[in-house]
């Protein structure tokens, strides 16, 4: 994921500001979707109760909004992964979260063939509360633990998401699982030593 | 390699699989914006009840001052006209945005004093199992 050919942000950004050509704002639309969209539904998680696609729209929507504000003191992309990240997190608290939940047909298919059925619930039970844990965790910790182990992204491309080093991404992991593994003491949840 | 608790976290995660965006975010994006929004109708109407709470907001300090002004008081009932007057202007204001948690606010700070609702007498109807027994021991044998 590197810088895409042609304009830069902020030139189309004039450019649309000034004609309204819609053509433009879809540029923008195509150039950033995707990572809005990851932004997004790393925020919200495996549990919310919000559609990732519906908000990411909703956040290009308020861009366009907001569009006649942007005064270009920090990149178009920084502003617009701000924006994303804040409405998103606060659209977040005001969320219903769904309960982590264990389908039975799932636990059958997971169960190792070795494992009894009461090792495979216990598991399912762990795993159940780790998620408890993760959906506790500060919003930036848990944001990154999301991209990291649920939307299997590299450092860099987390990194690169929430505009931060990867040197940072890789210290917010460290502490994310310190606390899951302080946390899990506290509660009694083994498998996070 | 990943320790266990990695594995563990990732386990925990998988459970739902992340989401995939559909082909057509830029279209969907471009048809809301072309879209007049619903939220400005109510834009509309929200602007126009902030105007409203802030004129029934005006007008009740301004009729509290009127007369607290024009009236003869004693100083202790001046105070108390003033503090009952500063607890209803907000009260006031908080009514015309949140009607009901107005009343209900009202309903709980007058409850003690009107005390229990008076019990209804039950109606019966003589159609009822009720009725047809009150009436059937009634009427004369």
């Amino acid at each position: 994921m590197g810088t895409p050919p042609g304009p830069d942000d902020d030139a189309i950004v004039a450019a649309y500001t000034r004609t309204r050509d819609p053509e433009l704002f879809r540029l923008l639309v195509e150039r950033h979707g995707e990572r809005v969209f990851r932004l997004v539904a790393s925020v919200l998680g495996p549990f919310a109760d919000l559609d990732a696609e519906e908000m990411t729209q909703e956040i290009f929507v308020r861009v366009h909004e907001r569009l006649d504000s942007f005064r270009g003191e920090a990149r178009f992309s920084t502003w617009l992964y701000r924006l994303a990240y804040n409405r998103t997190i606060e659209r977040r608290r005001r969320a219903r979260l769904r309960a982590p939940h264990v389908p039975c047909e799932d636990l059958e298919a997971r169960a190792a063939p070795s494992a009894g059925p009461l090792e495979a619930l216990l598991e399912r039970e762990r795993e159940r509360a780790v998620a408890a844990l993760v959906e506790g965790l500060p919003d930036v910790y848990r944001s990154v633990v999301h991209l990291r182990y649920w939307m299997e992204q590299s450092i860099d491309e987390i990194a690169e998401a929430l505009g931060i080093p990867a040197g940072t991404v890789k210290s917010y992991l460290a502490r994310a699982r310190h606390r899951l593994r302080e946390r899990a003491r506290t509660l009694g949840v083994d498998g996070l030593e | 390699m990943e320790d266990p608790a990695e594995q563990l976290i990732r386990r925990a995660l998988g459970r739902r699989p992340p989401p995939r965006l559909g082909p057509t975010l830029a279209e969907d994006v471009l048809r809301r914006v072309a879209t007049p929004r619903g939220p400005a109708a109510s834009g509309g109407r929200g602007a126009a009840r902030r105007w409203l709470t802030v004129a029934t907001w005006l007008a009740v300090a301004g009729a509290s001052t009127v007369v607290l002004a024009h009236l003869e008081w004693t100083g202790g009932a001046r105070a108390a006209a003033w503090a009952l007057a500063l607890a209803v202007v907000p009260l006031t204001y908080s009514a015309t945005l949140w009607p009901d948690r107005a009343l209900l606010l009202l309903a709980r700070c007058g409850g003690p004093f009107l005390g229990p609702l008076p019990e209804q007498p039950k109606v019966v109807s003589p159609g009822s199992p009720a009725g047809r027994r009150r009436g059937s021991s009634a009427s004369p044998r």
